[in-house]
């Protein structure tokens, strides 16, 4: 018995860590904080609850199945903020870039589903590579739950987004279709594919900043600068 | 402080007014007599002027520079105001501004067009001719009112929609006849307020609603005064004649029932007195928004289809 609760307790230690102590000082050294650190600044203190913390995926494509991160690169629960009830998602850039594969998918479903049930607001704080390659058609297949939720959930319950880092390609449309999205200057990107793959297919050269950044005019969403500066 | 043309025999007077307080200073003397002599002429002058304007007295008057523009009446009527840009297609358009607001208490969404300030400003905002992002960007906002139930608000003060090759190439009668459409049946109550000018389809863009007022000192037509005198005399020189003939103040407009009240305006207009107009705007829209709550959804959507069927005048044909 004790053996059995220590291996949750290490379980749940190793999902707190996510990417691992590497991965989270290269965020920190770009000026960033990871998915939990943000929900712990986000919510009202000591509210949070967090549903889905040992989730991993199903792959065992592409070495995938050596590589197994509890929670899949996305921390999901509820809490408040300023005693309000809210659902919230953060995507971990520490856990394979914050891709979103098929179970990392179903916990999003989930909390959304619950935020519709409940009549809260449900937050996305993204920060995603975009698709899991390695998944294949089954992480688009994700996307498809996502945006069929965030559709049923319009004029439901509030939808927010906020871009945290770099959002690329599948990433960018469920964010588009929020009430509310909100970005980063400086540090955060919307675009469908970023400036490398344009420079493949049409040699223009462009920077990510010009691409998708918040004072790019198609946006121009609402930006926050990091040094509230706005 | 800045004067118009028929605003001259006032312009005087202040200036009589200031030599006397100069003068009052300088000598120490006690002129209070005179200084108030000339306060009550002042009063008594503006009243004759205001109480007497012609249709291109009004239209200078809603193009005064120092008229309080549409965020300025939105920081006096709300608490806070959370900016909302970008139509999600192109660009922000910076020539029509809008957000959530609260009057106090009601959360309404507020769109309206924005002038600027000073020169600099005036290009950023494009002299409030609003591209069809803009009008995009309204309809955005209008949905999302929708959704979450909000009445929607519009101050129009516009001297037309962008006439540019971009705005036609992105589709400018498009996106203003998609909001015509999506304004006629949208399921929240909608009060339209012209604040300034309010010229053609850059007006009606985001003025269709369930009641379309006016301030006193405003006009609302289908062509500026200056543009139909240049299409009808080939010049700008008749444009006085221009504004008479096109019937465009609110006094014309309540009469053909295009608009369903007048606000007054503080003597002197808008601008001289910014907060008390603010105040007055606000309890018009307020009581507006109140009675429009009271009805029914599908009610409020066929009266408000009904009142534009009506307007026009016809005859009917028998055989």
């Amino acid at each position: 018995m004790q053996k059995k609760l220590q291996l949750l307790e290490d379980k749940l230690a190793k999902a707190q860590l996510g990417g691992g102590e590497k991965r989270i000082a290269t965020q920190h050294g770009k000026g960033k904080l990871t998915a939990r650190e943000r929900v712990h600044f986000f919510l009202d203190p000591g509210s949070f609850e967090e549903i889905g913390a040992l989730v991993m995926h199903r792959s065992s494509d592409f070495g995938m199945e050596k590589q197994r991160i509890p929670g899949d690169g996305v921390v999901t629960g509820y809490g408040t903020v300023n005693g309000r009830l809210v659902y919230v998602y953060a995507q971990d850039f520490t856990v394979f870039g914050g891709s979103l594969s098929e179970t990392h998918a179903e916990k999003i479903c989930k909390i959304m589903d619950l935020g519709m049930e409940n009549g809260a607001p449900v937050i996305g704080l993204n920060d995603s590579g975009g698709a899991r390659i390695q998944e294949g058609v089954k992480s688009l297949g994700g996307y498809a739950d996502i945006f069929y939720r965030n559709v049923m959930a319009s004029g439901v319950i509030p939808q927010i987004s906020a871009i945290m880092g770099p959002c690329a390609g599948g990433a960018v449309y469920s964010p588009a279709m929020t009430d509310f999205s909100i970005m980063v200057e400086q540090s955060s990107y919307m675009f469908v594919t970023g400036p490398n793959v344009v420079k493949t297919v049409t040699n223009e050269e462009v920077t990510a900043e010009e691409l998708g950044g918040c004072d790019d005019p198609r946006h121009q969403i609402r930006s926050y600068s990091p040094h509230g500066s706005q | 402080m800045v004067f118009l043309e028929f605003e001259k025999p006032l312009e005087k007077l202040y200036e009589q007014l200031e030599k006397i307080q100069q003068v009052a200073e300088e000598g120490d003397l006690d002129m209070s007599d005179s200084i108030k002599e000339l306060e009550n002429k002042i009063r008594a002058t503006r009243k004759e002027i205001y109480s007497n304007l012609t249709g291109w007295e009004r239209v200078q008057l809603s193009r005064h520079p120092e008229r309080p523009y549409t965020l300025y009446y939105i920081r006096e009527m709300s608490r806070k105001f959370v900016e909302l840009h970008g139509d999600r297609n192109f660009k922000d358009d910076k020539a029509i501004v809008g957000g959530i607001a609260n009057l106090d208490g009601q959360t309404v969404v507020i769109i309206g067009h924005q002038k600027g300030v000073n020169t600099k400003m005036r290009q950023y905002r494009n002299f409030g001719m609003a591209n069809p992002e803009g009008y995009r960007k309204a309809l955005r906002l209008m949905k999302l009112a929708e959704r979450f139930n909000y009445p929607v608000v519009c101050l129009i003060d516009t001297p037309g929609a962008y006439p540019g090759i971009e705005a036609e190439e992105r589709g400018q009668s498009e996106a203003i006849a998609r909001n015509l459409i999506e304004m006629a049946q949208l399921k929240v109550p909608i009060v339209c307020a012209v604040i300034g000018e309010g010229a053609s389809g850059g007006a009606i863009g985001i003025g269709l609603g369930d009641r379309v007022f006016m301030l006193e000192n405003t006009w609302y037509s289908v062509i500026s005064p200056e543009s139909c005198s240049s299409i009808l005399w080939r010049s700008w020189d008749y444009k006085e004649q221009a504004a008479e003939a096109l019937k465009l103040t609110a006094e014309d407009m309540l009469s053909f029932g295009i608009i369903d009240d007048i606000i007054k305006e503080p003597t002197g207009g808008a601008h001289a007195n910014p907060e008390e107009m603010s105040k007055i705007l606000k309890r018009q829209l307020k009581k507006a928004i109140a009675e429009l709550q009271e009805m029914d959804t599908e009610e409020r959507i066929e009266a408000r289809i009904n009142k534009y069927a009506n307007i026009g005048v016809y005859d009917v044909v028998t055989e």
